[in-house]
């Protein structure tokens, strides 16, 4: 069996193009796989898999303590020792927030009396619809959850190596961001030519530098006249700016639609095919640097 | 049951009570109100047997999470009876509702004064829980 790449598609804010790109260079491919890792806002599944809620459920649980409040002493050593002020001690009633809890399991550890046990809690679920030509994966945070790498983490547990894993990361710079993208092998920031879109893109860059992830651009809504705020700073960076897909009417008529324009568009599957290809090379290039 | 910090001169026959109002700073009467209560920095605490006031920092101020809880635990580990601040988080209301302390609303007040006088005047209705903080 092959091993093929996995590749993570990020940006600095929503609403920038994450779901364009994934969703058409997933559509453009063969032998792919889909994750979406947006968990607190997963979107592809509109122009992939519209009813992915009829679609197979796995919960996605954290444990959380549970105080036998007859075996308690109000010794105060668990909510001395969470950091997170998910105990308080109130009326020597040991009192649990399970919204705040990180499931660390250290309450029950410094509790002399074993007054503490954990139960689990849902934390989000994990959806699949295989496709034809693509199998679709996607992580939910359940509402009022606050903790999305769980989610994340086994959503990844998913990921088939014999496959293209294509993964659309949760925006911004945050613990959520970095777990859906490590370990994948390149990295394609999807920014637009505005001010806004350049800032972002200066944040998500830093942090990619900062774990020495490989990546490279591609710029979504270009314009001729407003593409050079993130070229010039590509080129300053020596950072690759792999596609530009255009501000078009089409394509946005198509979207609010729940169309993909990769199949609706001549000459779009090509020029994916060939995005695929150039981070091919991007990401080989990386992995020779590295090993020598 | 006898406070651990200051309730000197505690008048016989006198409800002793305890309220805790959120600070910007440590001060005095004349001190402004801190709009937060989870995130306030310093907590006031006027006895009203007497009338005095103190200052405490609140060490959850500059929490990661959990910064209502840790707030109302420091209230209740102060024997707070009564807190009065502008806003709740549903947590801070949980956990100070646990601890059987009355929980007031502050509304166009500024300074701890005004606060006072107008939860000694009956002014200040109970508080119900809001939406939380920022994550």
């Amino acid at each position: 069996m092959n091993k093929e790449i996995s590749l993570s598609i990020l940006s600095g804010k929503g609403g920038t193009g994450k779901t364009t790109l994934a969703v058409n260079l997933a559509l453009a491919l063969e032998n792919v796989q889909l994750l979406d890792a947006d968990v607190e806002e997963p979107n592809d599944y509109i122009f992939i898999s519209p009813e992915i809620e009829k679609r197979e459920v796995e919960s996605v649980m954290r444990l959380i303590p549970e105080v036998n409040d007859d075996l308690c002493t109000a010794c105060r050593k668990c909510v001395d020792f969470c950091e997170y002020n998910a105990l308080a001690m109130m009326l020597d009633n040991v009192l649990v927030f399970e919204e705040v809890c990180h499931s660390c399991g250290g309450c029950k550890i410094v509790c002399p009396e074993n007054a503490i046990t954990e139960k689990e809690k849902e934390l989000g679920k994990i959806r699949h619809h295989q496709l034809d030509n693509l199998d679709f994966w996607q992580g939910e945070l359940n509402t009022g959850e606050e903790k999305a790498v769980p989610v994340i983490e086994k959503l990844k547990s998913k990921i088939d190596h014999s496959k293209k894993t294509i993964i659309d990361s949760p925006p911004g710079t945050t613990c959520p961001t970095i777990e859906a993208i490590t370990d994948t092998n390149f990295t394609v920031v999807v920014t637009e030519p505005s001010a806004f879109g350049l800032h972002d893109l200066k944040m998500v860059v830093e942090m990619l530098k900062q774990i020495d992830q490989p990546f490279a651009v591609i710029i979504n809504r270009a314009e001729a006249d407003s593409d050079y705020l993130i070229e010039k700073y590509c080129q300053q960076k020596e950072i690759k700016v792999l596609l530009k897909i255009p501000f078009s009417r089409k394509i946005a008529e198509l979207y609010s639609n729940g169309i993909p324009f990769v199949n609706q568009i001549e000459g779009w599957e090509s020029k994916f095919k060939g995005l695929y290809q150039k981070i091919l090379e991007e990401a080989g290039k990386y992995e020779r640097n590295n090993s020598n | 049951m006898e406070g651990t910090n200051g309730s000197t001169n505690k008048k016989l026959g006198v409800i002793k009570m305890k309220i805790v109002i959120p600070a910007v700073e440590i001060g005095s009467f004349e001190t402004e109100i801190h709009e937060n209560f989870g995130r306030a920095n310093y907590f006031a605490l006027v006895d009203t047997a007497n009338d005095e006031i103190e200052f405490i920092d609140n060490s959850a101020a500059d929490q990661s999470s959990g910064a209502g809880v840790g707030a109302a635990q420091l209230c209740a580990d102060n024997e707070a009876d009564i807190v009065a601040a502008y806003h709740f988080g549903p947590k801070a209301y949980k956990a100070l509702t646990a601890a059987g302390i009355k929980i007031l609303d502050l509304t166009d007040q500024k300074l701890i004064q005004e606060a006072y006088n107008d939860y000694q005047a009956g002014k200040l209705a109970e508080a119900e829980a809001g939406p939380g903080g920022h994550h």
